[in-house]
């Protein structure tokens, strides 16, 4: 298991190295260079610019400025940021922590609502309550979650006044605080995901009802919900785990449209952010945070994997 | 009377479909006599799982649904028993093994804790005694090592071995009736044989009552004490285990016979029964082995034959031109004696 383990976290080496690089390409080759951006202001003359471009080794040829990013990238620089001519490393720091907040606020909310409902429709096939269950499942899905966003800020934040619709409170605030901010936010991020897997979860359920192990658990004399959760569940989590884990992915790119229209400050606002002002080395150092937390959830599930599922072990 | 463990009456157990009633046991009956076996046979899809699944209260509904008669296990009905009373019987006092033993058990749970999930439901013992009592039993079907199987998974395990365990974890709670659905049928010819002779082992051992079924012959012969043959969600023949081999009745019986490979004769090819099973749709309102008997007259087209028994009720056949054996004797020897079997 160690060697399987082991082999698993070096395969994530050539896909950081392969994300370092399409960043690092959206920069460089993109149309349109950075240093035309930082001097739209001053009168541009030819030899400015030749003196800058020396300053910055933007005359260098790409793979030497890819080496030497790269190689600042190991040591925690991730350049400064044109617009507010900071750290875009520190910048980031100061923001993840909201982001963190939402997306794993957001997980709970889609799990603890998609996981009862999948099982119980499963377990309760052809019901009021299965039907019911999947409509609920299908508005989760195919609702724009901005779309959703603005329905609850109207009704739960303005109409009735129940829940803050915007920001996160930093000063002197306790998490508890905070937990009222992220509500309707974790809510409409999180309703799409909740919507796949409810589905997912009860399309797993059913099949591992109807598997042999069920009839055996069944044949033994263990109660339907014994079934349901000693045998069938953990049969179907494995499905719903790696769902979960490939989910996360469009969770972190709904982040940055919920983070602004809730006025969150995260990471997703300062891409955003970014992306207006074309502030270039913060749109790097955003997009490859957003990649390596997507290559880091893929790790833990797969980790888990291991752990939940005996048959993968010894491969 | 013969003290009876189980006595099933006018089962009949129906599945709703999209393409309307399927009944796949239809008003069957048959006795079992506590520490003996019963074979049911029957080619595939005939109903043995149902009619075995019905006694265990274990049919799916929907679709399926018991809609008639009554299943006595020790002198009570199962049929108006809660399904907590149920979950009582199960694994407890009737239990099961399945025909596939690679998917019967669960493929990410210890085999231990399988085992022991079964003794803990039934027996008001601690975990540790559970454990103990679950090693216990593996030793007795005969797994090698049995502590360090205990952690083992399925799939770490022969199909032999997993149907060992499915039989360790069965008999857990000194079962009283043990429904064997194909134990057999998955496994290769040496490992069946293996499998059959531990079964032998453990009725002796347990003087454990079996329903056996298999659509194999052979498998009936080594162990069953009598035979029950269905066809299409009925019973056509009914006898002891010496007489079927002997003297089948049922033209569907005897079809099933000719297609036993045996050693001792020299067949160019084994035969088989020409046709397949009617579906429900366009089952004949005669005989419903019509289209493909070898017998057939007019009267089974439009008739169906009642299960009659013979011999003083120790036999019973559904046919109308029931094979007299000494019919056959007739035909060989020249003589002519007009009435052989009492069987219509
Ligand atoms: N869940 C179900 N829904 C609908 N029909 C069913 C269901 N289960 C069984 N049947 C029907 O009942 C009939 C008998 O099935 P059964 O499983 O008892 O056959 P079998 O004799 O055990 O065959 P095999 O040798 O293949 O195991 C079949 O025709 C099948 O179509
Ligand atoms: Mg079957």
């Amino acid at each position: 298991m160690g060697k399987y383990l082991a082999r698993r976290i070096l395969t994530t080496i050539p896909v950081l190295v392969g994300i370092s690089f399409i960043v690092f390409a959206l920069v460089s080759f993109a149309p349109g260079d950075s240093i035309s951006l930082m001097l739209s202001n001053e009168t541009v003359n030819v030899e400015n610019v030749a003196k800058l471009k020396a300053e910055l080794g933007l005359d260098r040829p790409w793979y030497v400025q890819y080496v030497s990013y790269i190689g600042k990238l190991v040591k925690g620089d991730m350049g400064r940021s044109v617009q507010f001519n900071r750290p875009v490393a520190e910048m980031i720091g100061e923001k993840i922590g909201n982001t963190f907040k939402l997306t794993i606020f957001s997980c709970l909310v889609s799990l603890c609502i998609a996981i009862p409902l999948g099982v119980l429709a499963a377990a309760r096939r052809r019901s009021i309550f299965d039907y019911s269950a999947t409509a609920i499942a299908l508005v989760g899905v195919s609702m724009p979650s901005f779309y959703l966003g603005l329905l609850l800020i109207l009704f739960f934040g303005l109409r009735m006044g129940w829940l803050p619709i915007r920001g996160l409170p930093t000063y002197d605030s306790t998490f508890l605080k905070q937990i009222r901010y992220l509500i309707l936010p974790s809510i409409t991020l999180g309703s799409s995901m909740a919507g796949i897997l409810t589905r997912l979860t009860r399309a797993t359920m059913i099949e591992a009802l109807g598997q042999d192990f069920a009839r055996t658990a069944r044949a033994k004399g263990q109660s339907e919900m014994g079934v349901l959760f000693k045998h069938a569940f953990p049969n179907a989590f494995l499905p719903i785990l790696t769902t979960f884990g490939m989910q996360f992915g469009s969770l972190l790119g709904g982040a940055v449209i919920i983070e602004t229209i809730f006025s969150l400050p995260g990471l997703g606002m300062l891409a955003m952010n970014a992306v207006k002002f074309r502030d270039l080395p913060l749109i790097q150092g955003t997009v490859l945070v957003f990649a390596i937390c997507f290559v880091a959830v893929m790790l833990i599930v797969d980790i888990l994997y291991v752990f939940i599922d005996p048959r993968i072990r010894y491969d | 009377m013969a003290d009876n463990l189980l006595e099933v009456k006018d089962l009949r157990t129906y599945f709703r479909t999209e393409e309307g009633v399927v009944k796949a046991v239809d008003g069957i009956s048959f006795n079992l006599e506590r520490g003996k076996t019963l074979g049911i046979v029957g080619e595939s899809g005939c109903g043995k799982s149902v009619t075995s699944l019905s006694i265990m209260r274990l049919i799916p509904n929907p679709p399926g649904k018991i809609v008639s008669g009554s299943i006595v296990f020790e002198g009570k009905d199962l049929l108006t028993k809660t399904e907590k009373q149920m979950r009582g019987i199960r694994g407890n006092d009737i239990s099961m093994i399945f025909q596939e033993p690679m998917t019967s058990l669960n493929p990410i749970m210890k085999v231990g804790t399988q085992i022991s999930e079964a003794i803990l439901l039934h027996q008001k013992i601690g975990t540790t005694d559970a454990k103990k009592k679950a090693i216990e039993m593996l030793t007795r079907v005969g797994i090698p090592m049995p502590e360090k199987r205990m952690d083992s998974y399925p799939h770490q395990l022969s199909g032999g071995m997993r149907q060992r365990v499915m039989i360790a974890m069965a008999l857990s709670c000194n079962s009283k009736l043990l429904i064997a659905d194909e134990p057999t049928t998955a496994l290769d010819v040496t490992i069946q044989a293996q499998i059959i002779d531990l079964m032998k082992k453990m009725r002796s051992e347990f003087g454990t009552s079996i329903i056996l079924i298999t659509h194999d012959l052979g498998v009936v012969s080594g162990l069953a004490d009598d035979v029950v043959v269905m066809y299409a969600g009925k019973i056509v023949e009914k006898a002891a285990v010496r007489d079927i081999f002997k003297d089948a009745r049922h033209p569907y019986t005897i079809g099933l016979l000719q297609s036993i490979p045996r050693i001792d004769q020299e067949v160019e090819r084994l035969q088989a029964i020409e046709g397949v099973v009617p579906n429900q749709q366009e089952m004949p309102p005669g005989c419903a082995f019509y289209p493909r008997c070898v017998r057939a007259t007019e009267r089974c087209r439009t008739e169906a034959p009642p299960l009659e028994s013979f011999d003083a009720g120790k036999r019973a056949v559904a046919c109308w031109n029931a094979v007299k054996r000494e019919a056959i004797t007739m035909s060989d020897t020249g003589n002519a004696p007009m009435d052989g079997g009492k069987a219509k």
